[in-house]
């Protein structure tokens, strides 16, 4: 565990994805503290979500390196945790609650070892730590945009990893859902743990995230909230879409 | 007779084409296999009211079914009891399995046998003929020439409405092209050619003249209509040169025009100029050369005043600063030696005014 | 009577029920999957991607020998896997585009060889194309132990894998992060894919096994909403559907077998769409009747409620017509008003009058705490 030691929990270095012929993401530069709420702020097509994604190695990347606490992912898996965006799986498969958080425990089973007692009982402590346990049973098409969200979210919390990659956690759930889950992201956060959120909402920027990522292809800036979060560096960010948000949240910004 | 068969074979394979293009792009691409099979109760059916094949009622049958099949498919999947692919699958089966099994049970007194309904058997296709103008001619040819002019009419007739409404079917609905009944329109054209062509070229291989050349075609242009023309040329050459191949090898005719259609597929999809897998391996290969060169270059630019020029500029050094393999290495100084960006002086390689301004604008995006 | 006599005695028979049975629960194990990974058309492709390779197998060796032929259609089956998959992979033609695609090319190749090997002096392709149609009544005893060989093979790879399968089913890349490598799960997948399809082929025929892995999982999905459940459902509807069609196509001449067992394999699917106790469609309705008749039953509830705070005397009855013209559009209002007089949600101190008793304003409480009209 020596290795958790390491200030510096995500290193990315001249990251560069490209589609086709044109690039998403465009030498990317980013540096994580160990401990940091971040969030990853943009506009549609910033490439946000591809950046969560070629962290993880989910789509090839043309070039650059990506590190967790000094190691490439291969040999930290069991420390990395993600949650994908809602609407990435199929939510009429045949399965329940408590079904969909025990595959959290999968990948520290490895291959064929079945999951048990062990890793239901897990399961339930985290349904209860995203105060779903009363649905434990339920089909997971009968849950509301929330409940999913929040199934999700106990599933990664049974991989009990040190880095967390949430992709728009917030999208259309609802505010007490959304405040249950800012609660198990701060309680992740007491206990050590990194969290690197994709978020969309800027009202909230400052109430949730200790750093932040501002995006648009390039990395415009990143680094505490306090110090990144600026008009100035918003207008880069959104270009011209900025005057028209801009009213709403100066008194948000630093 | 040869040359009547290949024009069958042509015909076919452009009545084809038509719907097949469409379906093609709206991945709807097996809707067609479905369709062909679903068909064989109603030819059955049809067949029996007059114990002909020639009379109108296989094709109503065979459209019957088909819409049969295309709208119980679609209520499945709108009810939300199966997904769209597996309403599909599960319906076409025993709309088939039901022709088979008709088939079986009459075939003492029908001549009608699967293997024909499902294979196909273009030689047999000039036997069987009529007076139009005076003059003996196939009947398939005239029913095919027939499916050729009525497809071919709709395409040109509604192109816009298929094409916005294959590609952007909210638009389509804005500009009041509704595209439920543009969609219903293709589905009762391929239906129509599928059972126009079951006899010739059998109701398995409809799917390969349906969706082969369009296919092929797709991997050469992106343009629509050129889509249509290349696909058109495709059709031809492969029904000519598959019945000469069937000929020659005394071999059934179907098969061999969807097996040269195939190797005009795997054709296009190694050597097209656009999208085949050569020219992007050499994409590739290009890409990874350039970066080579630009990261090499950038070295040599950053050490170029340094005291140690001597030692960080040479090959050993080079080759221990960069993983690429040796050989692969001298490649890329060699070439940019020969564009003039470096000079090799007593095994020391110096970065050229020409090579620093080109570093530069390299690594300055 | 006499068919089930035939199946325990019958030598020939009791093979083909056999066969059959055991054919059906692989591919209904493995189908449920690939109706879950949409890849419910893939089966057919690579059935008909089969026939290149029999024919191929045959014109290299001479013989008909069924090893041969099976290794022969597998080979051509992962070769068509692996085109679907570079084809969808490396170009802009779409998954249905690239099954149909390899379906009619490997097909037509296939017939190629076929109509070329049957006009070849000295041989005969009998026996050859009974790969398109499938034959029950030739299932021997050698072909019910390669049969239950491979069925074998397969249930205890799907049970190794479940875990596997099932995370990278419902969510690839999750599973992917979790350190599970997409393309070896994909690689069992497609092997026991190929390995089903082919020992299929000389029973149901090209054209028709997929129905065999699609039809029963389809239907299996209608009656519970657990995967191990419906793997299990899926296997032995296929068993029995595989069973009881190539009886029936075996007890009478001129039935052939893959048509018959699909048509039982559908008749399956209907029933369980229209009575499947999870999703069919009668369940379904009367979930729906019963959500409209609770909410009908609130709005009345709501409606004493709102005329006892209404009046000044809160105890004093209300005419069910009274009450039908604050709830209009309430089917069977009288008898909905006794209902809930008989719950003791009601009084009923007159004729035809009503008005909330404790337990109903208790009712009406929770009600409006709970979200009004549609709880439950």
């Amino acid at each position: 565990m020596d290795i958790l030691q390491n200030n510096i929990a995500i290193e990315v270095e001249d990251l560069t994805v490209a589609y086709h012929h044109t690039p998403v993401l465009w030498d990317i530069d980013v540096s994580i503290e160990k401990g940091a709420i971040s969030a990853i702020i943009g506009p549609n097509g910033a490439g946000k979500s591809t950046l969560l994604k070629s962290m993880l190695s989910l789509i090839p990347i043309s070039s650059g390196t990506i590190s967790f606490f000094g190691n490439p992912l291969k040999k930290m898996r069991r420390h990395v945790a993600y949650v994908p965006q809602r609407s990435e799986v199929d939510w009429d498969f045949p399965t329940t609650v408590v079904d969909v958080v025990t595959m959290g425990s999968y990948g520290a089973l490895g291959w064929i070892t079945p999951p048990g007692k062990k890793e239901r009982k897990l399961a339930m402590e985290a349904l209860e730590k995203v105060g779903m346990e009363a649905f434990a049973n339920r089909q997971i098409r009968e849950l509301s945009g929330g409940q999913q969200q929040r199934t999700f979210i106990a599933r990664a919390l049974v991989q009990d990893a040190s880095i967390y990659l949430m992709d728009e956690p917030f999208a259309g759930v609802d505010a007490a859902t959304e405040q249950s889950i800012i609660e198990v992201l701060r309680e992740l956060r007491a206990n050590g743990k990194t969290l690197v959120i994709v978020h969309h909402d800027l009202l909230t920027v400052k109430e949730y995230f200790t750093h932040v990522i501002l995006l648009n292809v390039h990395t415009i800036a990143s680094g505490p909230v306090h110090t990144t979060f600026t008009t100035e560096n918003l207008q880069k960010t959104y270009k011209g879409k900025f005057n028209a948000l801009k009213g709403g949240i100066d008194e948000l910004i630093v | 007779m040869q040359s009547e068969i290949i024009i069958i074979a042509i015909l076919a394979s452009l009545a084809c084409v038509i719907p097949g293009v469409f379906l093609l792009l709206r991945k709807m691409a097996l809707i067609s296999d479905a369709i062909s099979h679903a068909i064989l109760p109603g030819i059955v059916i049809g067949y029996l009211i007059k114990e002909s094949l020639n009379t109108p009622y296989p094709i109503i049958g065979a459209v019957v079914f088909a819409m049969i099949m295309v709208v119980t498919s679609e209520a499945l999947h709108r009810s939300n009891l199966v997904k769209p692919d597996t309403a599909i699958a599960v319906v076409f089966p025993p709309l088939f399995s039901l022709g088979v099994i008709l088939v079986s049970l009459l075939a003492s007194n029908v001549h009608l046998d699967t293997d024909a309904v499902l294979l196909g058997e273009l030689a047999f296709a000039p036997l069987d003929r009529m007076i139009v103008f005076g003059s003996s001619v196939p009947k398939s040819l005239v029913k095919m020439l027939i499916i050729v002019i009525i497809n071919l009419a709709v395409a040109l007739f509604l192109f816009k409405e298929l094409k916005v409404s294959t590609f952007d079917p909210i638009l389509s609905k804005s500009l009041g092209f509704p595209p439920t009944l543009l969609h219903y329109l293709l589905m009762l054209m391929t239906s129509i050619t599928a059972v126009g062509a079951f006899d010739s070229v059998g109701a398995v291989l409809v799917l390969a003249f349906m969706i082969t050349p369009a296919a092929t075609a797709l991997l050469l242009t992106s343009s629509l209509s050129l889509m249509i023309v290349l696909s058109f040329g495709l059709a031809t050459a492969s029904s000519v040169l598959g019945v000469l191949l069937a000929l020659r090898l005394d071999a059934g005719i179907s098969g061999a025009i969807s097996t040269v259609m195939g190797g005009f597929f795997i054709l296009a999809y190694l050597f097209s100029p656009t999208s085949g897998m050569v020219t992007k391996m050499r994409n590739k290969m290009r890409i990874k050369n350039e970066y080579a060169l630009s990261i090499v270059m950038y070295h040599l630019l950053n050490h170029s005043t340094a005291h140690d020029m001597a030692r960080e500029c040479s090959f050993e050094h080079l080759a221990d600063q960069f993983s690429y393999p040796e050989r692969y290495l001298k490649k890329i100084v060699n070439k940019a030696i020969e564009k003039g960006y470096v000079e090799e002086t007593n095994a020391v390689f110096l970065i050229t005014e020409k090579g620093k301004n080109e570093a530069i604008l390299r690594t300055d995006y | 009577m006499s068919l089930l006599y035939d199946m325990v005695f019958d030598y020939t028979l009791r093979n083909v029920a056999l066969g059959t049975f055991l054919l059906g629960l692989g591919s209904g194990a493995v189908g449920s999957f690939m109706t879950l990974r949409r890849q419910s058309l893939l089966g057919d492709a690579i059935a008909h991607a089969t026939l290149p390779g029999v024919a191929l197998a045959y014109m290299l060796t001479s013989t008909k020998d069924p090893l041969v032929l099976l290794l022969g259609a597998a080979i051509a089956g992962v070769l068509g896997i692996g085109a679907i998959t570079a084809i969808t992979r490396t170009t802009k033609i779409d998954n249905d585009g690239a099954n149909g695609i390899i379906l009619s090319i490997f097909f037509g190749f296939g017939l190629l060889l076929l109509t070329y090997i049957q006009k070849l002096p000295k041989s005969s392709q009998a026996g050859l194309d009974r790969f398109i149609f499938g034959q029950a009544a030739t299932i021997i005893a050698k072909d019910v132990v390669i049969i239950a060989i491979v069925q074998v093979f397969v249930l205890v790879v799907l049970t190794l894998f479940f875990k596997e399968f099932k995370s990278s089913t419902f969510d690839p890349q999750s599973t992917t992060v979790m350190g599970f490598n997409q393309k070896i799960i994909d690689a069992i997948f497609a092997t026991l894919l190929v390995a089903v399809i082919v020992v299929g082929l000389q029973t149901v025929g090209v054209i028709l096994i997929s129905a065999l892995l699609i039809t029963p999982a389809a239907a299996a999905r209608q009656w519970t909403h657990s995967l191990k459940t419906m793997v299990i459902t899926s296997a032995l509807f296929s068993a029995v559907s595989g069973m009881v069609g190539s009886l029936i196509s075996a007890s009478r001449n001129n039935l052939p077998t893959g048509p018959m067992i699909v048509l039982v394999l559908t008749a399956f699917l209907i029933v369980s769409f229209l009575f499947g106790a999870k999703r069919g469609i009668v369940i379904k309705k009367i979930t729906l009747i019963k959500r409209e008749r609770s909410f009908d039953q609130n709005r009345i509830m709501l409606a004493l409620d709102n005329l006892a705070q209404s009046h000044s005397d809160s105890s004093l009855p209300h005419s069910s017509q009274t009450i039908g013209l604050m709830v209009q559009q309430v089917h069977g209002i009288k008898r909905m008003l006794n209902h809930l007089t008989q719950q003791g949600l009601l009084l009923q101190p007159e004729e035809s009058s009503y008005i909330l008793s404790k337990e109903g304003e208790l009712y009406v409480e929770r009600l409006k705490n709970e979200g009004g009209l549609y709880a439950k």
